[in-house]
């Protein structure tokens, strides 16, 4: 079929016709959820190239359970809990090797000017959340962005409950006293 | 990480009465029920309104979108990965000539010929097809089923659905005429709904 027609097709249908085996159809749904899915995992690992991993693999994993989706119009919540799980693998997997992720470190370090030209809002928070700990950033976009509870984030992260709390209160007051200075 | 997890802001931020995580809890209580010592200290008002504002500017960084960083080999991994995948469903026997060859094309690949004819029909869009289970015994007589959503278009602009239906049945009937030598017994058409609702 012609791109262009899939792509004007709801995500019910897309979903209906990938489910019967037509690989094009379940491609434009993944194009049309890419660039959230990523900026999102973007968020989550502060790497750019760690979240395209995650979310190459969260397709393929879509791709190979899309018969568990019950409600076909629902794809977008069920391909963004996907690549939660996915950016979650990389944040573990690199926590246990004690590796550390260059990005976060490179942003942490942007001097003041480069912040003053900072101008708009969104960009202030994302630099924001760049620029907090590790731990921080990811409990702050898992429960703000991900939707998840501070027990689910303790599992996925597996962590102690008090310090998925203790994290999460000191990303909110960084934020808030960041944005004092918006006004 | 020690460092990163002893990591303070380098301000001090001002609650009133309360704790952040008191007014952080209030907020994801939905305000209920109504604090009035909250709502009437000034500080901790303050702070709800700017827990409030950071809601808000968080929800729209969420809905930034990313490219990724290398394009088209990064999708045409995807497509390779998902193509390779594809069911290939039940094996439908071809007569051949030599009784010691054996022959077969997939449902998938039936289906995905049905599905290129039934495209050019733009007043319906097929959404699942199913062939009957004597599809795998050669020369039985074989109904195929299309399930299938009319457009929006078609219901609007008043066309019948009968005749989309007898397009539709022309272009699957062609298809599988042309391209495999299945005996169709018949094809039947069921429309289940409007494409994207009404």
């Amino acid at each position: 079929m012609q791109t262009e027609r899939l792509r004007e097709l709801s995500d019910a249908t897309l979903v209906a016709r990938a489910l019967d085996g037509d690989s094009a159809a379940f491609v434009c749904v993944l194009k049309r959820y890419s660039g959230i899915m990523i900026g999102y995992a973007v968020k989550l690992t502060n790497s750019h190239a760690d979240a395209d991993d995650a979310v190459q693999e969260a397709f393929i994993t879509a791709w190979q359970t899309l018969d568990t989706l019950r409600e076909t119009d629902k794809v977008k919540s069920w391909l963004m809990r996907i690549v939660s799980r996915k950016a979650i693998d990389v944040i573990r997997k690199r926590r246990d090797s004690g590796e550390l992720n260059e990005e976060t470190n490179e942003a942490a370090g942007a001097d003041p000017q480069t912040q003053n030209e900072i101008n708009s809002q969104l960009d202030a928070a994302s630099a924001v959340l760049r620029k907090l700990p590790e731990l921080q950033r990811q409990t702050w976009v898992l429960k703000e962005m991900g939707g998840y509870s501070y027990q689910e984030i303790a599992d996925e992260l597996k962590l102690p409950l008090s310090t998925v709390r203790g994290n999460l209160a000191r990303a909110r007051k960084s934020l808030l006293v960041e944005m004092e200075v918006w006004k | 990480m020690t460092e990163a997890q002893n990591f303070e802001p380098s301000r001090e931020f001002a609650t009133g009465a309360f704790t952040l995580d008191e007014i952080s809890d209030y907020l994801d209580a939905g305000c209920q029920p109504r604090n009035e010592k909250l709502e009437a200290d000034p500080e901790a008002a303050h702070a709800l309104a700017q827990l409030r504002r950071l809601r808000g500017i968080t929800g729209q960084l969420a809905s930034q979108e990313e490219q990724p960083l290398q394009q088209d080999g990064w999708w045409q991994k995807i497509v390779d990965g998902i193509s390779a995948e594809v069911a290939a469903g039940r094996e439908i026997p071809i007569p051949a000539k030599n009784p010691s060859v054996e022959l077969a094309i997939t449902e998938g690949a039936v289906k995905a010929l049905i599905r290129d004819a039934a495209d050019t029909v733009t007043s319906c869009i097929v959404t699942k097809i199913v062939f009957s289970d004597s599809v795998t015994v050669i020369g039985d007589p074989v109904t195929v089923t299309l399930y299938v959503s009319a457009t929006k278009e078609t219901v609007t602009s008043g066309t019948a659905i009968a005749t989309a239906a007898e397009e539709l049945r022309d272009a699957a009937w062609q298809a599988l005429q042309t391209h495999t030598v299945l005996n169709i017994a018949a094809i039947d058409i069921k429309i289940t709904d409007v494409e994207g609702g009404l």
